[in-house]
């Protein structure tokens, strides 16, 4: 918070749109212009979450283009270095000049070709253990030892390979969850959520009034759906790099419940024990045309999880 | 006036249980002759505590009292403001809540179970799982 508002600051005073900074002469604060930003959709456009009376409202994701920018910036950014979005317009980069050039680059490659649409598909799978290693495995380079994950596999696939893996998801053993394509232009945070929330008593709070217990519900909330953040920009001719969060909770309906007493001659209370499995893929990469980026990981109950990310350009 | 037709006054105004402080004559000749002035409220005090007189006396200083109260408060803001600037402000709340939790009765816990898959600079995967058991 003190970065952003020191730079909204020093923002605002500049003349230029670099600023060397004072005791430090190997980094400097550049002002790179987003362009004009696109005015929000309307509530019409705007996925609605069940249960709720509003649109939610279209707020950009911007710590998602910040991880984008963070990402692909070359030389890559040091401890000290930051990026920050100021007014919804300005990228803010304080890093060494070489850095600030490649923040000043991805942007321009991405305002030349602002009219282009990337689509982007996300894939998540469980999958048990040997159908995993009988359809899957083959497609994957083996696992490196050593390291704190060294089960997991991941790659960037060709086209061909990418076209295999999707046809076996298909099988009846794969346990698979398509999410929406999201198309966004490029380097514009896109979102899109499809969420159902549940409200459940959770426990009761007892207090005795004049002799006699007095229950009160405590609610808790718990969502099923799935959330998906990214941004998208080309890097080079014709990649496209990816910067994506994808949340899926998968909620068991109906929820178990279960009625007792909580003090002698007190009216039996009903508690509800919701379970909400929920999934979260944090990926940023970049792909060749009709590439994909693939990881595979085992999970403590010996099941795989697989998750695939495709980018494609819709429109140039 | 000669002290002793300064005398006829005074004690024409006191035996007519005047006050003499309220007579312009005689504190005109006190303001020309001070050393007088111990004299005439040594005998102003005495005939105070004769009931006809004292009710006169108190109505004049009750008159008199909103002008030395005025006189005070004005004395008391100078000094508040001549003393702001070393004093320090007095802390302020500006916004403050109370509240009682009433206990719970913990029929039934949640815990939260968090797997991370992989984790790099570009990648997480993590799974979490939400699950609420009875007690």
């Amino acid at each position: 918070m003190k970065i952003c508002l020191a730079l909204a600051v020093l923002a605002a005073t500049l003349p230029a749109q670099k600023l060397p900074l004072p005791g430090d002469p190997q980094r400097c604060l550049q002002l790179i212009d987003l362009g004009e930003r696109p005015e929000a959709k309307g509530p019409e456009l705007v996925l609605v979450e069940e249960g709720q009376s509003k649109p939610p409202r279209a707020v950009p994701a911007y710590a998602e283009l910040i991880a984008f920018v963070r990402a692909f910036v070359q030389p890559p950014l040091q401890d000290g270095d930051d990026v920050q979005v100021l007014g919804g317009r300005w990228l803010a980069v304080l890093a060494r000049p070489e850095q600030g050039a490649s923040a000043e680059q991805l942007v321009q490659q991405a305002r030349q070709r602002r009219d282009a649409v990337i689509a982007v598909d996300v894939t998540l799978a469980h999958v048990d253990a040997k159908e995993f290693d009988r359809l899957f495995a083959p497609l994957l380079p083996a696992p490196k030892p050593g390291g704190p994950h060294a089960d997991v596999r991941q790659a960037v696939l060709d086209a061909a390979a990418t076209a295999t893996l999707s046809e076996r998801l298909q099988g009846d053993k794969v346990e698979m969850l398509q999410t929406p394509t999201v198309a966004t232009r490029p380097l514009e945070p896109a979102s899109v959520a499809h969420i159902k929330n549940f409200s459940y008593v959770k426990d009761f709070s007892v207090s005795k009034t004049d002799g006699a217990v007095v229950a009160e519900p405590v609610i808790g909330n718990v969502s099923d759906g799935v959330r998906i953040e990214l941004v998208a920009a080309f890097t080079g001719k014709d990649h496209i790099a990816v910067s994506c969060t994808v949340t899926n909770s998968d909620l068991t309906l109906p929820i178990p419940k279960f009625t007792t007493t909580l003090a002698h001659g007190a009216e039996p209370v009903t508690i509800q024990l919701p379970e909400v499995r929920t999934l979260r893929l944090q990926q940023t990469a970049d792909l060749p045309p009709g590439s994909s980026a693939v990881i595979a990981s085992p999970k403590a109950d010996g099941t795989w999880l697989l998750a695939l990310v495709q980018a494609s350009l819709q429109k140039k | 006036m000669t002290p002793a037709a300064f005398d006829d006054l005074l004690h024409d105004c006191l035996d007519e249980r005047r006050d003499p402080f309220a007579d312009a004559a005689i504190c005109a000749w006190l303001d020309q002759h001070p050393g007088e002035l111990e004299r005439v409220a040594d005998l102003r005090a005495r005939l105070l505590l004769l009931p006809q007189l004292a009710p006169q006396v108190a109505v004049r200083s009750t008159r008199r009292l909103p002008a030395l109260l005025a006189a005070a408060g004005l004395a008391g803001t100078a000094a508040l403001v001549l003393l702001s600037t070393q004093v320090p402000a007095p802390g302020r709340v500006f916004s403050a809540s109370l509240t009682e939790t009433p206990p719970r009765a913990y029929a039934a816990v949640s815990f939260t179970v968090r797997e991370v898959l992989a984790a790099t600079p570009s990648l997480r995967l993590e799974t979490t799982e939400l699950r609420s058991l009875r007690r």
